[in-house]
């Protein structure tokens, strides 16, 4: 069984954000919008933080560092949900059930990377802007959690592929996947299974640059990231 | 599909507040009708194409790949065939969706009802609104008048830029203002090797890159090849680890990825360059074999830097340190190949040419000219020749004065059009064209285009959006979005290798809009005289195909036997590529009369003895001696110190499409990513400054200049050079539609006081100084 997690290079990555909009066009993210933005509402399944610009003057230093979600192991968000509206899959996934959704964001608060979003307003698509949504995801309501889903309908086609082809799918298929690996210019992300160990992702994740973020919560995130020189 | 609300489907399905006791059909039942979205059916979606086209958002031109779903574009990937973005693209290209289909587009030939610039407009038929065009031009050309056609683009590389050049020749005018404003770098290439075009670089095998201002993963073109090589010479190469030294006034996101940042203010990049130059000289550290077969003028070059240059007054010149100027020079030198690269357009101010040629200087002192990871003359594709335009009476000067003895090297001078035209000099145009392009919003001092505008009878714009050129327009003639249209592309600059990126409409038009090139073409028949032979082609895609013939005649990247055969490939693939590379074919890169890189600038010697132009006239300091050699050239500023003590340093963010796609809310909203601003532009001042003017993180300011005064959001941030203020492009729009009008700040254009650089015609971009204050 396939265990999905993501490696990032900190060293390549130029801060572009094309990750970012990749991943929402991707998967139909509304834009929020100045008013909304003004109240931090914005959805970014991923989302290029920069790291508080530290140093003096001249010799100042920040790195940037793509979020997507961290697809924890020990997700503290299943764990919060009233409702069992978010789970985690077979392989790993952290996926939301938006049937079951209430939309009483207890998940949104337990996760310490914030990497969930609460739909605040109905997502606005003006015509024609609708006619560009991907048909192979689902739009949501107004009133339910989304959040990165490691593109899970793009692993799922591929894999459905690999079947009916009558193989596994295979590590280079697998490192690009995701629409923001895909998009990214600097070739920064990688994703893969983690339970294979010649995986593109295993073996970057044992790195000597390689860490994990707030590892000391125990919540075991399948995100990577591999340290700037 | 109905909307079902969640409460609507709660009472569909029975369900009581136990949720978590759904049996699994229920839940089941549940999902099947949460998994339908608001919108477009997922039925399983239907086997979608692929189409490959070139992105048209910014000059660049990477090779995309446009998922078609039931005739509908529903994603934006990269074409993995095009050897510039192999596959990658930058954020821009993802808007293009956005692009498509932006509800303010401009949806039917307009014309207008009000008085200009009050937006009342009247839907026309094509064949009118091409017809009232064709009268005026044919009315003007019979009066021999053709040269009073003005037409204003910023069409990138490719045959709509060709179409409108050789449009405008054969009509008889010889007004075509391009706006890239590259011509800096183009004409350094010019004066030390002979040809008129930009860099390009081999990146793979580069070692150290010194950039002397600009933003090399922001705002450089072709951006997305930048952002690849930045990765590969980082961790491509297990064995090299390249370095990079970001020098120019802001902690950009170029300086924070660099190794190291030295803070320069704008137009003193010359300085440094020649300070370093000085330094390799003195100790005898430059290729020496490089010098001595493929240079002419070095000993004067020599004398020059060793009297003029030496670190310390540099230092003073620059505020960089000596040490640090020679531990630069030491590590250019020491780590070969190392390129050192002028910061183009927003980074140039008045001496723009002259800072150019001192930071090209190095590359000649180190012989990282068209070596492997040096910088290389691109190769341009072998398109079927046009066949010649005859000339049609005695030529007229144009009307931005580039040629003349105002700007007598430059080939356009964009922002002394309006000084002139209000002037009346040389003489006045009666017709305007805009393509692409939007003076109003994007020329320096932006709003004094407007009486520009008004002093001009007709004006046609061609732009997909109504922005503030366009509603000043009498006539709008609205373009297909790249998606809708034959589109083509040469990389600026790129790789070396000839590379050629064409494409076909990706969805049907969603609007009764037509391609500008086509409308062109349909003009030029209409119009007569010598244009009817000269474009015989029905339409754009005609055009390409005569082109491209000689790609196909070349071989390259896709051979065939016919060409019918070589068009349907070219395409299917989106990208036709040329041979490698051969460097050092020193008859290709030095077409300079002496056969190598010329340190002494003869060119703009003898041009300027020629038109016995007075250099003094031309603002510059220095004799004709001097300046035919790569030197210092200090920037003129705008502003008396005094009262504007700071500078003003523009800048745009990767995430600006500028007039392209001026509505994309998706853009707005990653804007700002190192400041967390999104939908709003803002002004970084440092700490010290804003607190010696009272200032405050957040703070509404206003920005003026000499020019005008803007609204901005002050943000302080560390990465502001203590006597500089950043501002960027592209925010404060009044018009371009609903998501462009809802960023807040006004307008940075608006501060820009108007100069050239006198021999390149460029704008100077950063030659202003502000003043800031609280509202």
């Amino acid at each position: 069984m396939p265990r999905w997690g993501m490696v990032i290079d900190l060293d390549k990555c130029t801060g572009c954000q094309s990750c970012t909009a990749a991943c929402r066009v991707e998967n139909n993210v509304p834009f929020a919008g100045p008013e909304q933005a003004e109240l931090g509402r914005p959805i970014f399944y991923n989302e290029v933080l920069e790291e508080e610009i530290h140093g003096h003057y001249p010799f100042l230093k920040t790195q940037f560092v793509p979020r997507p979600c961290f697809h924890c192991e020990n997700p503290p968000c299943v764990k919060v949900c009233p409702v069992e509206a978010t789970y985690r899959d077979k392989e790993g996934v952290v996926l939301m059930d938006y049937g079951r959704c209430i939309g009483c964001r207890l998940c949104t608060t337990a996760c310490p990377y914030a990497v969930r979003y609460f739909n605040w307003s109905a997502p606005q698509f003006p015509a024609p802007l609708d006619q560009a949504l991907n048909p192979d995801v689902p739009a949501r309501p107004k009133g339910v959690v989304e959040k990165c889903t490691f593109c899970t309908h793009r692993l799922r086609a591929a894999q459905a592929q690999a079947e009916e082809e009558g193989r596994e799918l295979s590590d280079a298929e697998a490192v690009l996947l995701p629409a923001c690996n895909q998009a990214c210019p600097a070739s920064a992300r990688y994703f893969g299974d983690l339970e294979n160990p010649e995986s593109s992702v295993s073996r970057l994740s044992r790195s000597h640059r390689a860490f994990r973020i707030f590892e000391e919560l125990g919540t075991e995130p399948s995100v990577y990231y591999l340290k700037s020189e | 599909m109905t909307k079902i609300t969640r409460r609507d489907f709660i009472k569909l399905a029975g369900i009581s507040a136990a949720a978590a006791s759904l049996s699994s059909c229920g839940r089941e039942r549940l999902l099947s009708i949460w998994r339908q979205p608001n919108g477009p059916s997922t039925t399983p979606p239907s086997k979608s194409a692929w189409v490959p086209t070139v992105c048209r958002i910014c000059p660049a031109g990477c090779g995309v790949l446009v998922r078609v779903v039931g005739g509908r574009a529903v994603n934006v990937q990269g074409n993995p065939r095009h050897p510039l973005n192999q596959g990658k693209v930058c954020p821009r290209a993802q808007a293009a969706l956005q692009v498509l289909y932006d509800p303010d587009r401009i949806q039917h030939p307009l014309r207008r009802t009000s008085k200009r610039g009050e937006g009342q407009w009247e839907r026309i038929p094509w064949e009118e609104a091409i017809a009232q065009v064709a009268r005026h031009l044919m009315s003007i050309r019979q009066a021999g008048q053709s040269h009073t056609l003005l037409f204003l683009h910023d069409a990138p590389p490719g045959h709509m830029q060709e179409l409108i050049r050789r449009f405008c020749q054969a009509y008889g005018s010889p007004n075509v203002v391009a706006a890239d404003g590259l011509d800096a770098e183009r004409l350094t290439h010019l004066l030390t090797q002979g040809w008129f075009d930009l860099a390009a670089h081999n990146w793979e095998e580069t070692a150290y890159v010194l950039f002397f201002g600009g933003s090399f993963l922001e705002d450089w073109q072709p951006q997305v090849h930048m952002l690849r090589a930045y990765s590969y010479m980082r961790r491509g190469r297990p064995d090299r680890r390249a370095r990079m030294v970001q020098i120019g006034p802001r902690f950009s996101v170029s300086a924070a990825k660099a190794d190291e940042w030295v803070p320069l203010l704008p137009g003193r990049q010359g300085a440094l360059a020649l300070g370093m130059a000085h330094v390799i000289i003195r100790e005898r550290l430059y290729d020496h074999d490089f010098v001595l077969n493929h240079t002419e003028g070095f000993a004067d070059f020599v004398a020059l830097v060793q009297e003029q240059y030496a670190p310390d007054k540099v230092a003073g010149l620059t505020g960089v340190p000596a040490e640090t100027i020679q531990r630069l020079a030491r590590e250019f030198v020491g780590n070969r190949p190392a390129v050192a690269v002028a910061g183009r357009g927003l980074a140039e101010g008045t001496n723009a040419l002259f800072s150019h040629v001192a930071v090209h200087a190095l590359n000649a002192l180190v012989g990282s000219v068209d070596v492997p990871g040096g910088v290389l003359r691109p190769r341009q594709p072998p398109f079927t020749p046009w066949q010649p335009a005859p000339s049609e009476g005695p030529s007229q000067p144009r009307l931005d004065g580039a040629g003349s003895l105002a700007y007598p090297l430059a080939a356009s001078a964009l922002h002394a059009l309006p000084e002139r035209i209000l002037a009346g000099i040389p003489y006045a145009p009666q017709v305007l064209f805009l393509y692409e392009v939007n003076p109003l919003f994007e020329g320096a001092g932006a709003s004094r285009w407007r009486d520009v505008f008004q002093r001009i009878p007709f004006i046609v714009s061609f732009s997909s959006f109504m922005d503030e050129s366009t509603r000043y327009a009498d006539l709008v003639l609205p373009n297909h979005t790249f998606l809708e249209r034959w589109v083509d592309g040469t990389p600026p600059g790129g790789l070396g290798v000839p590379t050629v990126g064409v494409g076909r409409p990706v969805v049907g038009p969603l609007h009764d809009t037509r391609h500008t090139g086509d409308v062109l073409l349909t003009l030029a028949r209409t119009v007569g005289g010598p244009l009817p032979d000269l474009f015989p082609w029905r339409d754009f895609e005609e055009l390409l195909r005569f082109r491209t013939h000689g790609l196909f005649e070349a071989g390259g990247s896709i051979q065939t036997d016919s060409f019918d055969q070589f068009w349907r490939e070219l395409v299917e693939q989106g990208t036709w590529v040329g041979a490698p590379y051969t460097f050092g074919q020193w008859e290709k890169v030095f077409t300079t009369s002496s056969g190598r890189f010329q340190f002494r600038l003869n060119q703009l010697e003898e041009t300027l003895s020629e038109l016995g132009v007075n250099t003094g006239h031309l603002g510059l300091e220095g004799k004709v001696d001097v300046l035919a050699l790569p030197h210092y050239e200090p920037p003129r500023r705008a502003g008396d110190e005094s009262e504007y003590p700071l500078h003003l340093v523009p800048y745009r963010v990767i995430a600006d499409a500028g007039c392209r796609a001026p509505n994309a809310p998706l853009l707005w909203e990653m804007y700002g990513l190192h400041l967390k601003e999104m939908w709003q532009n803002w002004a970084e001042i440092h700490p010290e400054t804003a607190h010696h003017l009272g200032i405050s993180d957040g703070d509404h300011i206003w920005v003026e200049s000499p020019q005008g005064r803007v609204r901005l959001k002050a943000r302080v941030y560390e990465g502001a050079m203590p006597d500089a203020v950043n501002a960027p492009l592209g925010g404060g729009h009044t018009a371009g539609g609903r998501w462009a009008s809802q960023v807040g700040g006004g307008n940075v254009a608006e501060l820009i006081v108007p100069q050239t650089d006198p021999v390149a015609g460029t704008v100077a971009w950063c030659s202003t100084r502000v003043k800031v204050y609280r509202t």
